[in-house]
């Protein structure tokens, strides 16, 4: 099928993001007195046949996995690139690559935490290849990754390892893609995504005292910052890092966010911030009308999006304070 | 037929073409953008149409260009005038400015034109501020244009 | 007070006489452990309300971090994350005695697996909101143990507690002053027979010498 052009693609987002969740309709919803509030609101977007088919607002997790599916459907047909769009769907691969492969190990069936379609691969795929344990079928990089998976488990099983295996192998496939494609924007989007997951997982491991070996399990390939750079700061006070990454176009991420972190010890803000920052990235290069940009930029808004209605819902539903949940609550695109 | 001649009607053919691949590269960029604006809001076709023009216009200066040319030598009444080859390169030079600056700013008037539409796509009563915009890259297309006819009228036969 | 149907016999006056005793030191007896239940239940009820409200402290702050884990990671993704436990409890409930009450007792015995971090997921697709709730809720786990131990003993022992109450009480007010009435009824029921029949023996004495008078005279 010829893949509609970069221009055609953009402009057709553009009118797309017309369609988007505003600023005020985010903070009308965060105000609202209850779920079903909420979703009254979310009847008056493009939600609203989503809102429509659910049973009742405790099901809302089923919206958004629509809401995901969709996605992936429309950028199936509209991407100029799918290759390079794709590298923002694999994730669900690797998501069920892990639960197939843990309820492989564990000897039951974990069907209903599969991330049914926004994977690029056919779920069945998947599920077959693990079960039979015969990885021809798969691509090189899931199949790589699986077969250094089954020899680390001959010895023992270690659901971190599994976990930690499948995440370097998605980033060093989404990296060799970024390398043939030489797109820099979506390089350069994956770089800075890499580098503040790792810087996150270095709090982590610091928090909960673990050693470097540990964290050179869990840290992702293509990101700036590599071992060594971990192996001298794990050797200091965690405020050191700030300094270390002023200069970074996150540095100001990493500051307030490890401020926030030594402080309440609690990794919210960061991941506000992170998530905010790579959002804003990607607005503030989007106003490129026959690049990849807004076509990117969409995808990361839809799917900023989705966790924000995530995060007013569980709140409702649980009844937290509005305080808290627009703590948590990010930018939004437009 | 002499030198001149040739030259001066390679100079007249390399502004209609090099003007027309400007507009068409440009009206087919601009094109793509509005198609992806309509899939979405059929409603706004009117407005992207207008700007998707816009690049179209070069490819008819460069005509113009060819006409004038044409008519200065003589070709349009049957009694082509002899043209010495230095004649003939001045016309080919005339023709230059339309033929180069036609190409290129049709290229990226369709480029301005697609971020225009863009524009249109988010905010639909933005259309005249889009096509204001788009029309600036016009003015030196339409400076070239004037410089050629100019040195065409200028020429001494 | 009613008096027990009883006949008003020495033999019975013996037997009631020794129940009394039996009775009185039973009362006694459950007196003293009703004081020792409540000592013992009171020391307890303290030190389960501080274990609650601190393992319900506690319990509450993991499980909002939970939520606000599961808030910005989907259901699938964190269902995932948990779905592999690293350690294992093994929990043991054995009987313990406490005043002649069978409390349970709970052992529990960690299985981790040497080399294994109690984190079961990968870093880089989960929140690290999930660390902390995780953390806590191991953390919390031998003390909701301990809390449980404590709450089920508590009640056993206020059942208990409440059925030796009524069994003092029962001997208190009940039994032991029916016994104590019975045995004053018998003593002055044989008083009032002794007395009888002296007067009869004193009637038929006179008449007999009124007899040997008349004869004699």
């Amino acid at each position: 099928m010829p893949r509609p052009s970069t221009a055609y693609a953009a402009a057709h987002i553009f009118a797309l993001e017309n369609k988007l969740l505003s600023r005020d309709k985010v903070e009308r919803m965060v105000e609202a007195g209850s779920a079903s509030e909420v979703l009254k609101v979310l009847s008056e977007t493009e939600y609203a046949t989503g809102v429509s088919e659910l049973d009742g607002p405790h099901d809302y997790e089923k919206m958004l996995s629509g809401e995901i599916q969709r996605l992936y459907e429309f950028f199936q047909t509209i991407s100029p690139d799918p290759e390079i769009t794709d590298l923002f769907f694999i994730k669900y691969d690797f998501h069920n690559l892990k639960v197939l492969l843990k309820a492989r190990y564990l000897g039951r069936d974990e069907d209903d935490i599969l991330i049914e379609s926004g994977g690029t691969l056919p779920l069945d795929l998947l599920k077959e290849a693990i079960k039979e344990e015969d990885y021809s079928q798969l691509p090189d990089y899931i199949r790589q990754a699986l077969k250094k998976i089954d020899e680390a488990m001959n010895h023992r099983v270690d659901p971190l390892k599994i976990a930690a295996i499948l995440d370097k192998a998605m980033y060093k496939h989404i990296f060799d893609v970024c390398g043939k494609k030489k797109n820099g924007f979506v390089l350069e989007y994956f770089t800075m995504q890499a580098d503040l997951i790792n810087i996150r997982t270095f709090l982590r491991v610091r928090k909960i005292d673990e050693s470097f070996e540990f964290l050179k399990e869990l840290l992702l390939p293509g990101s700036e910052l590599d071992e060594d750079f971990f192996f001298e700061i794990m050797k200091e006070p965690v405020e050191h890092i700030v300094d270390r990454l002023v200069n970074k176009k996150y540095g100001k991420v990493v500051k307030q966010g490890v401020e926030a972190f030594l402080d309440t010890g609690s990794l919210s803000t960061y991941e506000r911030l992170m998530d905010d920052f790579l959002l804003s990235f990607v607005k503030a290069s989007r106003w490129n009308p026959l690049g990849i940009e807004p076509i990117i930029g969409y995808l990361l808004a839809k799917e900023n999006e989705i966790r924000i209605i995530r995060i007013i819902m569980v709140g409702k539903v649980n009844n937290l304070p509005s305080q808290i949940i627009r703590e948590r609550l990010r930018d939004v695109y437009v | 037929m002499e030198l001149g001649n040739v030259l001066a009607i390679a100079g007249g053919a390399l502004a209609v073409i090099l003007g027309g691949i400007g507009s068409v590269l440009g009206v087919a960029t601009a094109g793509r953008s509005a198609a992806g604006v309509v899939a979405e809001d059929p409603d706004k076709f009117g407005s992207v149409l207008l700007l998707q023009a816009l690049p179209g216009t070069q490819g008819i200066y460069g005509m113009l260009i060819a006409f004038i040319l044409m008519g200065k030598i003589g070709l349009l009444g049957g009694a082509p005038v002899e043209l010495t080859t230095a004649q003939g390169w001045q016309l080919f030079a005339a023709c230059m400015p339309i033929a180069i600056l036609g190409l290129l700013s049709a290229i990226w008037q369709g480029k301005t034109a697609s971020a225009a539409i863009a524009m249109v796509a988010k905010r639909g009563d933005t259309a005249g501020k889009g096509l204001t915009m788009t029309v600036m890259v016009e003015t030196y297309a339409v400076l070239a244009l004037l410089a050629s006819i100019l040195m065409i009228n200028g020429i001494q036969l | 007070m009613a008096v027990m149907r009883v006949n008003p016999t020495r033999m019975e006056l013996t037997r009631l006489k020794k129940r009394l005793a039996i009775a009185v030191r039973g009362h006694k007896l459950l007196k003293d452990k009703r004081d020792e239940m409540i000592r013992r239940f009171i020391e307890l009820v303290r030190k389960n309300k501080e274990l609650r409200e601190q393992v319900e402290k506690e319990l509450t702050q993991a499980l909002g971090d939970f939520l606000m884990a599961r808030a910005v990671m989907s259901t699938e993704v964190l269902e995932e994350a948990v779905m592999y436990p690293t350690r294992q409890v093994e929990l043991k409930v054995s009987k313990q005695n406490v005043m002649s009450v069978d409390v349970p007792k709970i052992d529990y015995e960690e299985k981790s697996q040497e080399g294994l971090s109690p984190y079961p997921y990968g870093f880089a697709s989960t929140s690290g909101e999930l660390d902390g709730a995780i953390a806590t809720l191991s953390d919390i786990l031998p003390r909701m143990l301990e809390l449980a131990e404590i709450e089920k003993t508590c009640q056993m022992l206020a059942d208990e507690i409440e059925k030796t109450r009524r069994r003092v009480n029962a001997l208190e007010h009940i039994m032991i002053p029916q016994m104590e009435e019975t045995i004053k009824y018998i003593t002055m029921k044989m008083d009032e027979n002794e007395r009888a029949s002296r007067t009869r023996l004193m009637k038929v004495k006179d008449m007999i010498e009124e007899r040997n008078i008349e004869s004699s005279g």
